[in-house]
């Protein structure tokens, strides 16, 4: 064995990971040789656990593979279950679901920006746009009296409508979001934030298409690759909106995409609130007993949600009972993980935390 | 502080009736005495000025990203210091399995030790300089560089690839920091022919605030600045950049140990920031010739303690000044990569600090001072 080359677990010190994953580094002085992610410290055996349950218990436990994005798993969830047993959504529904997706995108890009800028040693500005992100929470609690996991959807719409003041809350916000964002790029914008973010963790074209890689990180090396528009689900096809990309593909870019994603998600929320006072109508399928949801044969079904980490989707096989056969569920931050050693070859090992943060790996959505 | 000394035997002889000059072994148990105070003296200085700063940076940081602390504790929170004090002097204290047990207990006193013995080299006022050293400068930045072999011996002791590459690493920061600020202060050396910090104060008198030295060292007091900024963020900051991997060395540390890196980090800051307001901003001087001593009668006792009191005034204010900006400063700027640390301390710090001493020996040669 080659005796400059030392072993180190350098895996528990990142805040947005807080010790769930481990990442052996092989290092030679300061370069890293190989690195190897070993994930798995956070399984709660969430496919398997669907098997015991019905769908309609199964629901609340589906917003626990990403706490951070509950509407969005539940979504996923929601939209595959009624695929199962051809159960229409009132158009109503479907607007109030895209638009607290829409804030929950928001919400869990700037909780990531708040980790990140905490990784790359900047504390200030991490708090700042935490502070915008409660702001957030605070309009989920007062719709759903819950500050994480909502519990929100139904099969066949959702469980409360939004009233004229929880829209006037929501724009509040965007006005205040949008003034805020542009004070915060100018802070970012100094000459040690670039030299930690800039040219590292390039992530070209052809290696994140060959790791299967979706969302802001894809975007981010120049595919404008966005299930919104692809497949359009629910009424993204009737709201205006654009798929901003990157050039470079390097963490810095990574960054921006998410800024801009979150203008975008701005757009449609606008385009949603809009819509909902304007009109009224039912939030649910009247025809519909949650209570006895069960597919009428055996189907195999498959959602597909642009997650705020990439491509959700959740897959149902069902042997015609009222509980599913089998649930398996896809995340974009597991592929994430896969690119570390790519990414990380031949680098610092102070730029561990860069590119890792700038991924947006999140690991009980790794686990599930 | 010969006058205190004086007054301090004096008083000693009126109130046992003795002549100590005929007794020689009580004289020096006396002096002996007077040390020990002056030692507790400079020990509460210590961890009062730690306090304020402690208390300082809460406030700054809290004003800055708009958010509440503790408030609830007396005094809108400042008791909570002492609170936290009491707190990890209870905390389990723990050894982990494989660490060498020697090592890892010294290690926190040899970071401590330099410090806490520091204050003893800068002169608080006029005469007030418990060891008195006609090297001061040189002395006192060699004992400032002491914590970093406590540093290395810290992450060494406990037998960790990780804690010892930190330590490694946070030295090398150290070292790399401390040579630019070695050489700034030789120009002042240069403009003072002296290497006592009384003389260089002395000799920052006679125009005020235009005799100061920051003027014609002016770029070795930014990079002075720069340095301690760049100390303050890295060596002995382990909550900032305790995810790269560079100072996680305290990372086994626990209950009084903690507590002694804890406040070395913090005295340490306030004892550079107060090194560079002796040598760059007149010390203890005031930036004018005004002081409330001219109302007091020459040989008073009075006299003297309000004359000290004032003088340590102006130092502590110098000082917070320096400290508000350094804090700013922490707060908006991320912290440096440890190579791109390294290499702009190299490659711009240490040429401007040349360039500063070429600027001052320019100055020398023209007759301007001295």
């Amino acid at each position: 064995m080659n005796k400059s080359i030392l072993n180190i677990n350098t895996g528990s010190q990142n805040s947005s990971i807080s010790g769930l994953l481990k990442l052996i580094a092989e290092t030679d002085g300061d370069i890293i040789k190989s690195i190897e992610p070993v994930i798995g410290f956070l399984h709660r055996g969430l496919e398997k656990s669907a098997e015991t349950k019905t769908f309609l218990q199964y629901l609340p436990l589906a917003e626990k593979i990403d706490c951070t994005s509950g509407f969005l798993c539940q979504e996923a969830f929601c939209s595959a279950v009624e695929m199962l047993c051809e159960i229409d959504v009132p158009k109503r529904a479907k607007y109030i679901r895209v638009l607290l997706m829409e804030l929950n995108r928001i919400a869990s890009h700037l909780l990531w920006f708040g980790s990140y800028l905490l990784d790359l040693g900047s504390f200030s500005p991490s708090f700042f746009l935490l502070n915008e992100r409660k702001l957030i929470l605070k309009i989920f609690e007062n719709l759903t009296d819950e500050k994480i996991l909502y519990n929100f959807h139904k099969f066949g719409g959702v469980k409360q409508d939004l009233n004229k003041k929880s829209l006037c809350d929501i724009e509040d916000f965007l006005k205040i979001l949008s003034s805020k964002l542009e004070k915060y790029k100018n802070i970012l914008n100094n000459p040690i934030f670039l030299a930690k973010t800039k040219n590292i963790g390039i992530l070209s074209k052809n290696t994140a298409l060959n790791y299967s890689i979706t969302g802001a990180n894809l975007r981010a090396s120049d595919v404008p690759l966005d299930f919104r528009k692809t497949q359009p689900y629910l009424i993204y096809n009737q709201v205006d909106f654009d798929i901003p990309t990157q050039k470079q593909g390097d963490c810095y870019s990574r960054f921006l995409q998410r800024l801009a994603e979150i203008k975008e998600s701005q757009k449609i929320i606008l385009q949603c609130i809009e819509y909902l006072k304007l009109t009224k109508g039912e939030i649910n399928n009247p025809n519909i007993n949650i209570d006895t949801v069960i597919p009428k044969k055996d189907k195999t079904v498959i959602s597909y949600i642009e997650s705020s980490r990439g491509l959700t989707s959740c897959m149902i096989i069902s042997d015609g009972s009222s509980k599913p056969y089998r649930i398996k569920w896809r995340t974009g931050s597991f592929y994430s993980v896969q690119l570390l050693p790519v990414l990380l070859k031949h680098r610092y090992l102070t730029d561990i935390t860069a590119v890792l943060g700038s991924l947006d790996i999140f690991l009980p959505e790794v686990d599930r | 502080m010969d006058f205190f000394v004086n007054n301090y035997i004096d008083l000693f002889e009126k109130l046992f009736n003795v002549d100590f000059l005929y007794h020689p072994l009580l004289f020096y148990l006396i002096f002996l005495l007077w040390y020990f105070i002056e030692f507790f003296i400079i020990l509460t200085i210590m961890m009062f000025a730690s306090a304020i700063f402690i208390i300082m940076e809460k406030k700054i940081l809290t004003f800055y990203i708009s958010r509440k602390t503790s408030n609830l504790i007396c005094l809108t929170d400042c008791l909570q210091i002492i609170a936290h004090g009491i707190k990890l002097f209870f905390k389990e204290d723990k050894f982990p399995q494989n660490a060498d047990k020697t090592l890892f207990f010294i290690a926190p006193i040899i970071v401590f030790a330099p410090v806490l013995f520091v204050w003893m080299l800068l002169p608080f006022g006029a005469g007030f300089l418990p060891v008195k050293s006609d090297v001061g400068i040189l002395f006192f930045i060699a004992v400032v560089l002491m914590p970093s072999l406590g540093i290395f011996l810290s992450g060494y002791a406990c037998c960790d690839k990780y804690l010892t590459i930190s330590a490694l690493k946070s030295c090398l920061h150290i070292i790399c920091n401390i040579i630019p600020i070695l050489l700034s202060a030789l120009s002042i050396v240069i403009l003072s022919d002296s290497m006592s910090f009384q003389d260089i104060v002395n000799l920052q008198y006679e125009h005020g605030l235009l005799s100061w030295y920051c003027f014609p060292a002016f770029i070795g007091f930014i990079v002075v600045f720069i340095c301690i900024c760049l100390m303050y963020k890295l060596p002995f900051n382990f909550s900032q950049v305790e995810k790269t991997i560079i100072s996680n060395y305290n990372a086994q540390y626990s209950g009084i140990k903690s507590a002694m890196f804890y406040l070395a980090q913090y005295s340490s800051v306030f004892i550079i920031c107060a090194f560079c307001s002796t040598i760059f901003l007149g010390g203890y001087l005031p930036p004018f010739h005004f002081s409330f001593t001219n109302f007091f009668d020459d040989n008073s006792i009075l006299y003297g303690m309000f004359m000290l009191t004032e003088q340590f005034f102006w130092l502590f204010v110098k000082t917070i000044i320096l400290l508000i900006f350094v804090i700013s400063i922490k707060t908006y700027l991320p912290a440096m990569r440890i190579d791109t640390d390294i290499s702009f301390c190299c490659k711009y710090l240490l040429p401007l600090s040349l360039i500063n001493l070429l600027i001052v020996c320019l100055i020398k040669l023209g007759g301007l001072y001295g």
